[in-house]
């Protein structure tokens, strides 16, 4: 059973995120507990002390509570996991940080458009909540069929820190996987695919984590080309694996990849 | 629904009378062929219409897109039925006629002096519901006696243009949205758009400071819904209105841009008409206008 903790809100993000999450229910037995943070419109202290401050965020905890339930009524026939809301007050990053400390979830999950600005996505994986987060993330972007994983490797990359944290998730998901090793060039015009992965650096050691940990490894290439092209190439996988977490240089081409890849993206 | 094809007679508007014969095999649309000739010839028979460049073109079209539709049996515009119709003959003669027709108009026609004018004022007269025009594909338009003609028509029509580029198959349909009043006639030409074109589609919702309009968030689910139902591919994104410029010149190397253009919408606020025009002239694929 794979514990997970889904962050919502009343739109359409959270709708392909549930969605998602019910695909995943065919692969391995999930339990999915969904949270949503009503963030005060005043930023800063919460108002008032005592009897009255209580009063008042029970007032806006029940507001967003209605507007919950309604997307959970909607969504629950595409994911019937789906447990009853956990709806609470207060800066949304340390209420969700709080509940996934103290709660034993296995995975993180939350719908997000993809955007235009990479800086978006820079700034989400880079944000307090991903970095200091207990479990892996998936961002889920759009609603792509769960049916094949590509994991990701590139230069500098750890196996084991990739590995070890996805492979519960993925032999209970028995996916095909296949391992993707990028090298982003922004100055390559065409995408070149090669299925020779094995002389890329880095990637037998890479292999050899994934098969010791009984993995379902399908085949491997070298994508080489535009961060965009590549990010293009990898919409054909229902879920892209990508160890970035503390790993990456701010300013490496990987999370421009993983910024404009439109599928969901696990993050470790 | 009424497509107005505006043609000439350059090597891209035989390709966009193969692009619409397509497109009305899957709408069956009422369809008229346009050509324009700037001068209307001598009335005292020295140079016969039927000698004119545009008129032996309009000809070669009118064969071209029939034999798209060669099973009589199965098409629209296959004569089914006859009767005498009373016809103006100009010069307040009317003269009952017999008339041919098929289950769906099929109209060749040709009007003279300038081509935008009489573009637009053929879509206005007969309610078209989509202008489609052929432009080359440098930022030289080549479209004869003007060559702005596909920009003015997008500035100024009434309805929705498509501008075909010259044999530039798209690889995604990008269709930009920023109001919720989103007509179901728009969503289904681009439903067509995405079938003719075998490409997957993109719906990219309009922010403002990072920030999606709950109806925009609301249409788009929506939407997204209608084509999965479709089984339509759709992905879903969202660009600032700060980057749409950028966002706009990137898509337009490769897909085809759909921008809806209605008077509710914020692209038309941020995208102003001289970035349409710009848009049609260096887009490197064809550009559909919804209105």
């Amino acid at each position: 059973m794979v514990n997970i903790l889904v962050s919502v809100n009343p739109d359409l993000a959270s709708s392909i995120a549930i969605r998602y999450a019910g695909q995943l229910a065919h692969f391995m037995e999930i339990a999915l507990q969904p949270i949503h943070v009503k963030e005060p419109e005043q930023k800063g202290s919460l108002f008032g002390t005592g009897w009255v401050r209580h009063t008042w965020e029970h007032a806006l905890a029940e507001k967003g509570e209605e507007e919950i339930n309604l997307l959970i009524r909607t969504e629950k026939p595409y994911c019937p996991a789906l447990a009853a809301p956990r709806v609470v007050v207060g800066e949304r990053e340390n209420e969700i940080l709080k509940e996934l400390q103290t709660g034993a979830y296995d995975l993180f999950m939350e719908g997000i458009l993809a955007s235009f600005d990479e800086g978006d996505f820079k700034k989400l994986i880079t944000s307090k909540l991903y970095q200091s987060a207990p479990c892996p993330a998936i961002v889920v972007k759009n609603l792509v069929p769960l049916e094949k994983v590509a994991l990701l490797s590139y230069v500098g990359l750890e196996p084991s820190k990739l590995v070890d944290d996805v492979s519960d998730i993925l032999r209970q998901a028995k996916l095909p996987l296949d391992v993707i090793h990028l090298v982003p060039k922004k100055d390559k015009k065409d995408l070149e695919v090669n299925e020779e992965a094995h002389e890329a650096q880095g990637f037998d050691n890479l292999v050899d984590a994934i098969r010791k940990k009984g993995l379902d490894l399908q085949k491997g290439q070298v994508l080489t080309g535009h961060p965009k092209d590549i990010a293009d190439y990898l919409s054909r996988y229902g879920l892209v694996v990508c160890a970035v977490r503390n790993a990456l240089d701010k300013k490496s081409p990987i999370h421009t990849v993983l910024a404009f890849t439109p599928s969901p993206i696990f993050i470790c | 629904m009424r497509i107005l094809v505006a043609l000439d007679t350059n090597r891209y508007s035989q390709y966009v009378v193969n692009e619409v014969a397509k497109l009305a095999m899957n709408t069956w649309a009422d369809v008229t062929l346009l050509g324009v000739e700037s001068r209307k010839p001598a009335s005292n028979g020295t140079q016969p219409p039927r000698n004119l460049p545009i008129v032996r073109k309009l000809q070669e079209f009118r064969e071209e897109f029939l034999g798209y539709f060669k099973d009589e049996s199965v098409s629209p515009y296959a004569i089914k039925r006859w009767g005498y119709e009373l016809v103006d003959r100009g010069k307040g003669l009317l003269e009952e006629m017999c008339v041919c027709k098929g289950m769906k108009d099929f109209r060749v026609r040709i009007r003279f002096g300038q081509p935008t004018k009489q573009i637009l004022t053929e879509a206005v007269e007969e309610q078209s519901d989509l202008i489609v025009v052929g432009c080359s594909k440098g930022e030289q338009c080549t479209w004869e006696q003007d060559r702005n003609a596909p920009e003015k028509i997008v500035k100024a029509a009434p309805c929705s243009v498509l501008v075909v580029k010259e044999e530039k198959k798209p690889t995604k349909i990008v269709c930009c949205l920023d109001h919720d009043s989103v007509s179901q006639e728009s969503l289904e030409l681009i439903n067509q758009m995405v079938t003719l074109h075998q490409t997957d589609l993109a719906l990219v919702g309009l922010t403002e400071s990072e920030h999606l309009r709950e109806e925009v968030d609301q249409k788009m689910k929506q939407i997204l819904q209608y084509y999965t139902a479709q089984k339509i591919k759709a992905w879903v994104s969202v660009v600032d209105v700060s980057l749409l410029d950028k966002f706009i010149a990137d898509t337009a190397e490769k897909g085809l841009i759909a921008l809806w253009m209605g008077h509710k919408s914020l692209i038309g606020k941020f995208f102003s008409q001289d970035r349409v025009g710009k848009l049609v002239r260096s887009a490197q694929s064809s550009v559909l206008i919804l209105r």
